[in-house]
Parts: structure tokens; C-alpha cells; sequence
């Protein structure tokens, strides 16, 4: 495919603070194995899109970490692949970017130096697999100067960018919802296919004019004199913008057509591999309803639960409606209910933990209860 | 040495050592105090395979120190529903279980439906065991499918002598139709 990829790191960092104190957006753990950006890399491999740029902002060690070479994504390449673009890497503003269109202005060179005719551009916050090769060619057939990516819903959630499209998925409005809401939706997932010179062009202007954000200062300013042509993502999608977000999306893998959208249809997902060895059942283990990691112990009671890898849950514990993430152990009879546990964390012996759906409660990483 | 002897079953154990031993050669010893267990036969291979499940057996697959390493597929966590039961075993990505699993290695992408029951068994990569389907002592091998209410294999306290009980093989890709039964020692090769 004649595109190449520029993924935000780090835009949504702010509303998910629980989970990025340490980490960026692109780096959230997600469905027992997964970072969020496995599901935006995946796409753009599975799209056979082999130069992929990461601009970051804070706390990338744990993105660094988790991509290392890019070799899980087929991204150890000599001709493109993965290229990691710290927030200082090549910036004339001698500040932090303050938003994505800032963030290009610093790889300016970099888009410019590229050969490839496409860009696509993505947050690291959406939760999909998408048909980029059926994207970038719509976006080619349409002739639009940008291609949003929608999906229909009727959750907005604030910031959340909407669209409003004619009978030929023409928009005529961009607008940036204020507050949540219930109303049917054309919602953008953050995942932009723009023609690289007219990307370089915006970038530019941004710069002479002093323009940040890319939705309000390039799309919304523009709705009326460029193009731009919505794609329906059908299959699932799920954009994370708070922590009650994230505790749902984990859920939906429960689903089984949920999973089978996720990880079957458009291509696998990939991620950095650990070799860890299968989870182990003890004898009295009962698990119902949950997703499984492999390099878990499990000996007590699992019940609509994510269990990441190597977590160790003792007899007569019990887990339920929670998130588990990686190498966090449960002592014997604790129980949790409703819980998230970010990365390493120990429940002790006999502790009773209990969240609410609507509100599940964060347990920090590295943290002792 | 041993290439020039005709008679020579060119076995290190047999032949080779032996000769070297007859020469005064130098040979010296290195006791290994690890688990090991040779694996030639079908009954052997369960075995290893059971001793990951034993406490007793001294085999430790999870030892961060020593890891095993292997290729993996790019596969999901694996999914227990709402109906499964399992205890004792060890499971993998990519899985579906929602039958009852009681002391299995269950591969990965392996999918075992409800009521399905399956014992004492190893399920490797791909296999696909229907509702009501039991599966006991047995090896399934690859991408092989147990249809529904099929039986596999048996318990040994059900058998009187050694001779009648054994290791239940499925082949690579075969289909055991519905209702079909494999005894105990049977090794099917191809669906019938």
C-alpha cells in the first residue's frame, strides 16, 4: 500500500489519568495481552503499511519498552518501519506540542523526506480492527482531501468529534460535542487518510498561523472548503476517553462476537510476545465467563473477569466484574468486585475490595493493600 | 570406527559407547539431577505431558530463571464461559472452553463446547470437541474434531488387565463422527 502511518501516542493522556500516570495512552493494557496501540499497529501491518512514525510526549519508557525493535509488528525494517519521535526530536517550537497539529509540525522534515502518496493518522485510543486497504481506497474513489473514520453510536462522550454526513457520507458539519449525551451519533475515531502533501501543506499553514489542535483548527476551520468523507467502521469499535470507558471495553471481550471482530476478521492482532507458559487451574478453581491469560495461576474463583498475564489468584480468593492486570497477586479468601488492578499489585490476605460499575475502582501499580 | 563395523546397529547406547569403553577411551559422567523423561512412545509423551500437572514430578515449565521459549501464534487470551469446569490443567491462548476439563494440557485455539467432558487428555493445536463429546486418556491430535456425543478413550480403573487399556489416539485432522466410539489403545488415522 502507498501509505505510511503517524500514530499520537499520547493525545487522550488527560482524561485517562488513573491509568497513564506511568504510562502513555499507547500503552494501556488492554484484554489480558494487549497495549492499545497493538490494535492501530496491527491494522496498518495487516494494510501492509511498513513505515509507521510514533510522535510521543511523557512517560514513553513503557512504550518504548513494549515495541522495542517494532519485530512483533514485522516493523525491524531498513526501508521504513517503525520510527520513534521523542517530543523534542527535531521541534523548532522549543516547547512541548500542545496538540497533534503542533506534534506534526516537529516531523515536519520527516513527512516531507517520506515517498509514500497516503498518510493515515490515529490516536492510540481506539479499540478496533480496521480494513485500512478498503479505507485508503474509498478515500481514493471519493477523491476527498480527508477520510474520517465514524462509527455510529449513541454514546457522546465530551471532546468526542461529530459528524454530520449527507446521503453519500459527505460531511457538511464538524462539531466537538461539550458534554455527555444520548443521541444517535456519527463519532469520529481519531483515524484520519490524508495525501501526504496536502498533510505537509496544513502543517505549514499551522505553523505560519499558530494553529494546535487538529480537529478544531484544521477540520472544523476547513468543513466548508475541503472535502471531507466519512468511513462507517462497522465491525467493533470503541474509542477509551475515561476509565469507565476502558472497564467496558475490557468487558466486551467477553462477547463472543466482539472477539471474533477483534482478533479474527480483518487480520490478527499482534503484540510483544513473552513466552509465557499456558495458565495452570488448580483443583478447586472455578472460572465462569472470563478471559484468560496464559502465565496465570488460578486457584480460587473467577467470575466475568479479565485476567492478565502471570497473575497468581490463591484458594478461596474471589475475583469478579474485575480487570487484572499483569503479575498482580491475590492472596488467599481476599475478594474483589468491580476492581481494576494496574500492573504488580498485591491484594492481601483476606481483603474485601468492591467498586461499582458505573465507577470501577482504580488500584495504582506497584501498590500493597 | 563403528562406520567400518557391519554389524553395527550404529546406536550410541548399544554400539557406540560400548566400543569406546572396550578401547579404554576416556568417559566420564555427568549426573543430572533434573527431570527428564524419554520420549518414544505414546504412553511416554502423555506421561510428560501429565508431569507438568504433578507436583511431584519435579518439572517446572515456569521457572523465570529458565525459560522455555517457543514460537507463539498471535492469538487472543483464551475465554472460559459461563458453563466450563476446570480443574487441575493447563490451557492456552486462543482457546474456547465451556465443557468440563479435568487434569488436560489443552493446546492453543482448541474449542470445547458445552457438556463436552474431557479427562486425563491432551488436546493439541486446533482440535475441536463437540457438545456431549467425552474424551478420556486420549491424545487429539491437531485440528482433529470429536463430533458431538462421540467417546474417545477410557479410565484405566474400568479395565481389567493392562492389555486392554491404553492411550487413545486421534490423528491429525480426523473427524470421530457422532456417537462414534474409539476404545482405550486405539490409534485412529484417518476419519472413517
Amino acid at each position: 500500500m502507498n501509505a505510511m502511518g503517524v500514530l499520537f501516542s499520547n493525545i487522550h493522556d488527560e482524561e485517562l489519568r488513573d491509568l497513564t500516570k506511568n504510562r502513555t495512552t499507547a500503552s494501556i493494557p488492554y484484554g489480558g495481552r494487549y497495549r492499545l496501540i497493538d490494535f492501530i499497529l496491527s491494522s496498518l501491518v495487516n494494510a501492509s503499511i511498513f513505515n509507521v512514525a510514533i510522535i510521543t510526549k511523557t512517560n514513553y519508557n513503557s512504550l518504548m519498552d513494549h515495541l522495542e525493535t517494532g519485530s512483533e509488528w514485522d516493523l525491524n525494517r531498513k526501508n521504513g518501519g517503525l520510527s520513534i519521535f521523542p517530543p523534542f526530536a527535531c521541534n523548532s517550537l522549543k516547547t512541548v506540542y500542545r496538540g497533534k497539529l503542533e506534534a506534526l509540525i516537529g516531523i515536519r522534515k520527516f513527512l516531507e523526506n517520506s515517498k509514500e502518496e497516503y498518510i493515515v493518522l490515529s490516536d492510540c485510543n481506539t479499540i478496533c480492527s480496521l480494513d485500512l486497504n478498503d479505507v485508503i481506497d474509498r478515500h481514493i474513489e471519493s477523491s476527498a482531501d480527508i477520510t474520517v473514520v465514524y462509527h455510529s453510536s449513541k454514546n457522546v462522550c465530551e471532546q468526542d468529534l461529530l459528524l454530520k454526513l449527507d446521503k453519500n457520507e459527505w460531511a457538511y458539519d464538524v462539531s466537538i460535542a461539550i458534554k455527555e449525551d444520548l443521541v444517535p451519533s456519527n463519532i469520529g475515531l481519531g483515524i484520519y487518510v490524508i495525501k501526504r502533501d496536502l498533510l505537509v501543506r496544513v502543517v505549514e499553514d499551522a505553523y505560519t498561523h499558530g494553529y494546535i489542535d487538529f480537529e478544531r483548527d484544521f477540520l472544523q476551520r476547513n468543513a466548508n472548503s475541503i472535502r471531507i468523507y466519512g468511513y462507517e467502521n462497522k465491525g467493533y469499535s470503541n474509542a477509551i476517553n475515561s476509565v469507565k470507558d476502558y472497564y467496558k471495553a475490557n468487558m466486551d471481550l467477553l462477547n463472543s462476537v466482539v472477539r471474533k471482530e477483534l482478533f479474527y476478521n480483518n487480520g490478527r492482532i499482534y503484540t510483544k510476545v513473552k513466552d509465557t507458559v499456558p495458565a495452570k487451574y488448580g483443583v478447586n478453581a472455578t472460572v465462569k465467563n472470563s478471559i484468560i491469560a496464559d502465565g496465570t495461576v488460578i486457584e480460587g474463583n473467577v467470575e466475568n473477569s479479565i485476567i492478565f498475564r502471570g497473575v497468581k489468584i490463591a484458594e478461596g480468593a474471589s475475583v469478579k466484574n474485575s480487570i487484572i492486570m499483569q503479575s498482580t497477586v491475590i492472596e488467599k479468601d481476599a475478594q474483589l468486585d468491580y476492581i481494576i488492578t494496574d500492573k504488580n499489585v498485591l491484594i492481601t490476605q483476606g481483603h474485601k475490595l468492591t467498586g461499582v460499575e458505573s465507577y470501577p475502582m482504580v488500584i495504582a501499580k506497584d501498590s500493597v493493600v | 570406527m563403528d562406520e567400518n563395523d557391519s554389524s553395527s546397529s550404529k546406536d550410541f547406547g548399544k554400539n557406540i559407547l560400548p566400543k569406546m569403553l572396550q578401547n579404554n577411551q576416556r568417559m566420564f559422567a555427568y549426573g543430572f539431577e533434573g527431570y527428564w523423561k524419554d520420549v518414544g512412545a505414546i504412553k511416554s509423551l502423555w506421561q510428560a505431558n501429565m508431569d507438568i500437572l504433578n507436583k511431584e514430578a519435579s518439572l517446572n515449565i515456569n521457572d523465570p530463571n529458565w525459560k522455555i521459549y517457543f514460537r507463539s501464534p498471535a492469538e487472543p487470551p483464551h475465554y472460559v464461559g459461563n458453563s466450563a469446569k476446570v480443574s487441575d490443567s493447563i490451557i492456552t491462548e486462543g482457546c474456547y472452553i465451556n465443557g468440563e476439563v479435568n487434569l488436560s494440557v489443552i493446546f492453543r485455539s482448541v474449542e470445547i463446547e458445552k457438556t463436552a467432558f474431557v479427562d486425563h487428555s491432551i488436546i493439541m493445536p486446533g482440535a475441536y470437541i463437540k457438545k456431549g463429546a467425552v474424551v478420556k486418556y486420549a491424545i487429539v491430535a491437531e485440528d482433529a474434531i470429536i463430533e458431538e456425543n462421540a467417546i474417545v478413550g477410557g479410565d484405566p480403573k474400568d479395565y481389567s488387565t493392562d492389555e486392554d487399556w491404553g492411550i487413545a489416539v486421534i490423528g491429525k485432522g480426523v473427524t470421530v463422527k457422532s456417537g462414534q466410539v474409539v476404545k482405550p489403545n486405539e490409534i485412529i488415522e484417518c476419519s472413517l
